[in-house]
């Protein structure tokens, strides 16, 4: 490539001016934005500290709350002394300095927070426990910490005759309460749960993910060192999840209708998108960005109309595959945490996702675009594009394979496909600048040779024994779905078929 | 420096800085952080811009580059600032607009490869001011960007017209 063409290139990525709103920080910023705007400046401890202290200063001078001249815009709740919406990486949170006076004998209800709380006691004795353990006394000038999602077991006056006044210090998500009861409550059984996205996802760690059998199916994204599994019968309730993984924001999407798991990256040109269902187009969920009102086709990633119209989302790497297989790899992932009442509702969707899995459906739904007669209607395929070039491997003949070698659009690609678990996974087939070809190395094709040079793969494209021990291949991007799904958008796509 | 020039310096510079961080950090809120901190900077110490050692834009890059490479250390404690091993890994490119695949590829040189792309690219500073900005020579700076252009060449090489991309 000349240098021409490579300027003509660079021009081509453009920047986003400074937003409208973005004004210099003022030159004597008020204390609190000072400390809690945003970045934290100051260990968390003597921020707190001199918070506790100009609260006492200003409390000893005024008997009203302080006057908070920037807040996020929602009123200040109950007992706040301030709340302020934070910018920067804790964008969508507000900090909130918040007065507790507790009467003697008052008992507070088991209650949780939706953020982390550190307090200080500033007269009196608080009795205070999390979780059902033994409760702690913090005497005047003592500190107290509730870890997020803490069960508040008790909270009170320690002394029958004297009450208990501390601060304590949150961050929460934008205008929430501080306090939600501790057992949510669950809507009845029949009553319709709301098909909404998700925006600010909770996860509860492997070991707390009682609602999943092992077979049951979820999307997983690993980035650096967080895990995180995504389960198909709580993303059906949803459509969209949005999450941030260290490199990039991302769209966790399923469309039921489809049988589709697809996770893009949700920034699209500086911007992060979010997500929302908003009607079915050919079948398929078409749901819209409430940044720029863009409706966006779920199984192609291509916006249809709005302001971005014609832009792609670019796939994000994910595996679709089962709870048992995605726990092994990853023993600490995190799991999405279903909405309240809805944990109990999950084994029904799961076993109809895992059964249409299984045995196609009769059919096309109403609506599709195109039948293809190649293949049943809703027979679950691996979809996989490689530039211009597009095939289907149906799980039916990839459970009999196991492994495929292929070239896809001029390039040699491997599918390697685990049959206990249905886990589809591509590579680009080549190592060291030589393409390889690989066979299964075991009944469930865990593990794969390349005959080439005799290495042992595991079934996600590292080597871990033979010449190219501790290789690893490139991953390519395929999204398991039903076949009109995939056949109805790329009209041209080839079948794999075994030999 | 008046109030006045102040919000005049910060109109006329604030794009520049902010396109600059947000190149660098490929984030809007790191940009956003990082455009405030550069004028919370200037209006706290005026006296550092002196007109005889250079624009004050290539003063203002020069914190904003500062600061993300301190965002860039704070990010990455492990991984070695290092020149010599700067020869950068493939990357994949994905799909969607050509614009958004060469972000990619900018975004995957090292810190250090970056920034002189950036600045000599698209802000357009001359050597002399990358320089200053970065605090190294003329000469460093040269070899940086021929190292950072062939390592774009060779990224960006599947974007020659007719080449197939990888999903």
């Amino acid at each position: 490539m000349d240098d021409r063409e490579l300027n003509r290139l660079l021009r081509e990525w453009k920047a986003p001016d400074a937003p409208p709103g973005l004004r210099p920080r003022p030159a004597q910023p008020s204390w609190l934005r000072w400390l809690v705007g945003g970045t934290i400046r100051v260990p968390v401890p003597v921020a707190f500290a001199a918070v506790v202290l100009a609260a006492l200063w200003i409390g000893s001078t005024r008997a009203e709350p302080i006057a908070t001249p920037q807040t996020s815009g929602q009123p200040r709740r109950s007992g706040e002394i301030a709340r302020y919406a934070l910018t920067g990486r804790l964008e969508g949170f507000d900090a909130v300095l918040v007065e507790l006076n507790f009467q003697p004998g008052v008992k507070t209800p088991e209650h949780r927070h939706p953020g982390a709380i550190l307090g200080y006691v500033l007269d009196g004795q608080m009795r205070t426990a999390i979780n059902h353990e033994p409760d702690q006394i913090v005497p005047a000038g003592g500190t107290f910490f509730e870890p997020h999602g803490a069960l508040h077991t008790a909270f009170t006056s320690a002394n029958p005759d004297e009450p208990v006044r501390a601060v304590a210090f949150l961050v929460v998500p934008n205008g929430s309460r501080l306090t939600e009861p501790a057992r949510a409550q669950s809507p009845p059984q029949g009553t319709p749960m709301p098909y909404v996205a998700i925006h600010e996802p909770e996860f509860v760690a492997a070991s707390e993910a009682t609602f999943l059998e092992d077979d049951d199916i979820l999307l997983g994204v690993a980035s650096g060192k967080v895990a995180k599994a995504y389960p198909a019968a709580d993303l059906a309730q949803h459509g969209a999840v949005s999450d941030r993984f260290p490199d990039a924001p991302i769209s966790v999407t399923w469309c039921g209708v489809c049988n589709t798991g697809i996770v893009f990256r949700a920034d699209v040109k500086g911007r992060t998108l979010h997500f929302q269902y908003d009607r079915m187009v050919a079948a398929n969920e078409v749901q819209k960005d409430a940044e720029t009102g863009s409706s966006w086709q779920q199984a192609t990633g291509e916006a249809i109309d709005g302001p971005l119209k014609g832009t792609r989302l670019t796939l994000y790497p994910s595996v679709r595959t089962t709870w048992a297989e995605w726990r092994k790899r990853y023993p600490h992932t995190l799991v999405l945490k279903p909405m309240p009442g809805y944990a109990e509702r999950m084994a029904d969707r799961s076993r109809r996702i895992k059964a249409n899995t299984r045995v196609a459906p009769e059919g096309a739904p109403n609506g599709a675009l195109a039948v293809d007669p190649r293949l049943p209607a809703r027979e679950t395929v691996a979809g996989l594009e490689v530039g211009r070039d597009s095939v289907a491997y149906p799980f039916s003949a990839l459970r009999i394979a196991r492994v495929v070698n292929d070239r896809v659009g001029g390039q040699p690609i491997v599918i390697v496909h685990q049959p206990s678990s249905d886990t589809t996974t591509a590579f680009d087939a080549r190592a060291k600048g030589k393409a390889l070809t690989f066979q299964a190395a075991n009944d469930d094709a865990s593990s794969v040779i390349d005959r080439e040079t005799r290495s042992t793969w595991n079934a996600y494209g590292l080597a871990l024994d033979g010449p190219l021990k501790g290789t690893q291949l490139k991953q390519v991007m395929l999204v398991p779905q039903f076949w009109f799904a995939w056949s109805q958008f790329r009209p041209g796509t080839r079948v794999f078929t075994p030999r | 420096m008046t109030d006045a020039e102040f919000q005049a310096a910060f109109e006329q510079h604030k794009d520049a800085v902010y396109r600059f961080a947000w190149r660098m950090s490929g984030s809007a809120a790191a940009a956003e952080d990082i455009t405030q901190d550069v004028f919370v900077g200037l209006l706290r110490h005026p006296d550092r811009f002196d007109p005889g050692r250079g624009t004050l834009r290539a003063l203002l890059l020069g914190i904003a580059r500062n600061l993300a490479l301190k965002r860039w250390r704070k990010e990455h404690r492990l991984e070695p600032l290092d020149e010599e091993a700067m020869a950068a890994e493939p990357v994949d490119l994905g799909r969607g607009e050509v614009g958004d695949m060469v972000g990619r590829a900018v975004g995957a040189l090292g810190p250090l490869q970056r920034e002189v792309v950036i600045l000599a690219e698209y802000e357009g500073l001359t050597l002399a001011e990358i320089a200053r900005a970065v605090d190294a020579d003329v000469g460093t700076v040269k070899s940086r960007l021929h190292r950072a252009r062939e390592n774009l060449r060779r990224m960006l090489a599947p974007l020659r017209s007719g080449q197939p991309t990888t999903t």
